[in-house]
């Protein structure tokens, strides 16, 4: 996000509308009790009292859910889709020597047979025979406001929480961003012109500033990338990350430069901030086609499994805990479609 | 009629009957609405019966609240709001609606997009209004009590949390009253930038309070209660704008989650600026005194009167500055 993030920066400044705590110095007297985590007294969805509730609800699930460990390190959950040893989870949590603890406590050695980049789910394959599959049910069937849980490898769910809003089409810009650590090149777009992308402005002390860019240069071009939109741009950034030096071509009057600047880190705007307040994000959390939301607090490695509705019945596969008020899932009825694909080696990561 | 039936059923199985039978009939309904409220007001659900009966009211909440909860867009700022009345108030956070007479686009739930102008506010408490001005019949919600509102009960959340996206209808979150005092409530319903002004409503479906502000952890939920707004109503919509923080200040934003006290935004025409304090500045001394956390310097500044000078030392970048800063008097 080159041209976005930083128009986003602007926007989102008024946009974000709540005021944190002791703003203007006015809410002090709440300020002291805020170190204190909940109330002993009132059991909050994330108390261990209150997930035992749900037991019974997740019991058949618990038969279908797996723990995913990366070089002996709890990484994701995953959900059994075949009865001889495949496993769907979280792709881009992933790395390393990858072992799969199952429902019986078995641990056995996976490897990935499959990525759906889009959604971020992959396919896991262990030496196993006769496994649980999940029982699927369309999300459409659940209305806003249903308790949903994410069962884990204890009797009571791992998390719990209601549908906040139903299964929907993410577009746009929010579709686009994958990667909320990728290089900050620092400069805000004009549109795209005849050859590349102009720059409206260069941001001042940021890597485009540092290396010499000016405001009405036309970048062509970012490594062996043609840069002919500002989408294009965007999705080359992506794929870069902070403190990476890239080769940016462009065109300021009649000649052409390189210049190679060293991308910095997206400056961090206060819905960041806010959305921080409350525990840790995963890495990936935007950009999957179909989600639905939810309000369960994800830890990030809790991600990857199936989440169930009081039926027990498995309506997605949670994606990436979002945000201070949001997790997401992709739903049911998006996943099931994908799982041929996944495991028919059509996927495969690159080796 | 009475003395024949009582004739008709003699012996001292009889009245006992009759009274068995009153008795029942007396019970019986009030038996099922019974086992419904205690699942609700049960601490801790006894199981998947009790989550059901939960899961069944926030539904019956869910689809009376949606329709009346809305974006308010007041140029390029992002605030949520409710409806509470067919000709279409909206109730919304004082730091949201701001100065009266502002062209507000407030979008419904469906996405559809209606003029409004912003009415009056309760700096101090954070109420604000809103009305609607295109000409139409809104869908609105009652307005309950939120003084009767116990520590435990179940509560609801709406609102567009980080701003309006298309295609995204208002956002519910479940959680439960943490605190209820006269001037805030206090609830484990997340909230983030964006949801201001929307409303919380307890499992009835009224609406107890507007989300106002937020601290670090997940219980850190602050809503204004709905009666302050029942209470000043004719003078929000009269555009009266009061109340507000009083005492000392010197207008810095802090962010609470930084280890150290790091200024997040200077006010304008504020002590702070022209004392010379920019974002990003860490201040390490207030009155000679050693700041370790935001919560220091707050401190500090309130043991001051309007008018004190005061010397400051902040660090910004690699270089420590000796500023002074003359405390000023917030306007009550």
């Amino acid at each position: 996000m080159t041209n976005t993030p930083t128009i986003l920066f602007r926007r989102m400044r008024p946009y974000c509308s709540l005021l944190v705590l002791c703003v203007g110095l006015g809410w002090a007297p709440t300020v002291h009790a805020q170190r204190g985590r909940g109330d002993p007294d009132v059991p909050v969805k994330t108390s261990p009292a209150f997930r035992a509730a749900f037991r019974d609800v997740v019991a058949p699930s618990l038969r279908s859910t797996v723990r995913v460990r990366c070089d002996d390190k709890a990484a994701a959950l995953g959900a059994i889709v075949g009865a001889d040893g495949w496993i769907v989870t979280k792709a881009s949590e992933l790395k390393g020597e990858i072992v799969c603890q199952l429902p019986d406590g078995r641990e056995l050695p996976a490897r990935i047979v499959g990525i759906q980049e889009p959604y971020d789910l992959a396919m896991l394959k262990v030496e196993a025979k006769n496994l649980t599959p999940v029982e699927w049910r369309d999300s459409t069937a659940e209305h806003v406001g249903n308790w949903l849980a994410t069962p884990g490898m204890d009797d009571a769910p791992v998390a719990v929480g209601v549908l906040s809003v139903g299964t929907r089409k993410i577009t746009g810009n929010e579709l686009r961003r994958r990667s909320n650590n990728g290089g900050f090149l620092g400069v805000r777009l004009v549109a795209s012109v005849k050859k590349g992308v102009k720059i409206a402005e260069v941001l001042r002390g940021g890597a485009a500033a540092k290396a010499g860019f000016e405001a009405d240069d036309i970048i062509i071009a970012v490594g062996k990338t043609p840069i002919t939109d500002p989408d294009t741009l965007f999705k080359a950034l992506q794929k870069t990350r902070a403190g990476q030096v890239v080769t940016v071509r462009v065109q300021r009057d009649d000649e052409e430069l390189e210049l190679k600047p060293k991308l910095g880190k997206r400056p961090p705007d206060r819905s960041d901030f806010q959305n921080r307040l409350g525990g840790e994000l995963s890495d990936r959390r935007t950009g999957f086609p179909v989600v639905l939301q939810h309000d369960t607090v994800l830890r990030p490695s809790d991600c990857g499994g199936p989440i169930v509705d009081l039926d027990g019945k498995v309506i997605g596969i949670n994606i990436a805990r979002a945000g201070r008020t949001e997790s997401f899932a992709i739903p049911a009825e998006a996943v099931k479609p994908l799982l041929k694909d996944l495991q028919s080696g059509k996927l495969a990561p690159p080796k | 009629m009475m003395t024949p039936r009582r004739k008709a059923l003699p012996g001292p199985c009889g009245p006992r009957f009759v009274l068995a039978l009153l008795l029942s009939l007396a019970f019986l309904t009030p038996a099922r609405a019974d086992s419904r409220a205690l699942a609700l007001e049960r601490a801790v659900p006894a199981g998947a019966k009790d989550l059901r009966a939960i899961q069944d009211q926030v539904k019956r909440v869910a689809a009376k609240a949606l329709p009346c909860t809305v974006c308010v867009r007041i140029g390029n700022a992002f605030g949520s709001g409710v409806i509470v009345s067919k000709d279409g108030y909206v109730l919304t956070a004082g730091h949201i609606s701001g100065e009266p007479n502002r062209d507000v686009r407030v979008i419904l739930s469906d996405g559809r997009t209606v003029a409004g102008k912003t009415l009056g506010s309760d700096v101090g408490i954070d109420s604000g209004m809103v009305r609607i001005t295109d000409e139409g019949v809104w869908p609105f919600v009652e307005m309950g009590n939120a003084s009767k509102l116990k520590k435990g009960q179940w509560c609801v959340a709406l609102g567009h949390p980080n701003g309006y996206k298309h295609g995204r209808p208002p956002v519910l979150r479940l959680g439960r009253v943490l605190e209820n005092k006269s001037r805030i409530i206090r609830t484990g319903c997340a909230l983030v930038g964006g949801d201001s002004g929307g409303p919380l409503f307890d499992l009835d479906g009224k609406v107890i309070g507007i989300h106002s502000r937020i601290g670090t952890s997940l219980t850190y939920n602050i809503h204004v209660p709905v009666d302050t707004y029942r209470t000043t109503w004719d003078r929000l919509v009269k555009s009266e704008v009061w109340g507000g923080p009083s005492g000392p200040y010197i207008g810095v934003v802090l962010n609470p989650g930084e280890k150290e006290c790091k200024i997040a935004e200077v006010e304008k025409n504020s002590p702070a600026e022209k004392a010379g304090l920019r974002p990003d500045d860490v201040v390490i001394r207030f009155d000679k005194k050693k700041i370790a956390a935001f919560e220091d310097l707050i401190t500090l500044i309130h043991k001051h009167k309007p008018g004190d000078t005061v010397p400051l030392e902040v660090r910004r970048g690699k270089e420590v500055l000796n500023l002074k800063v003359i405390v000023g008097k917030r306007a009550a």
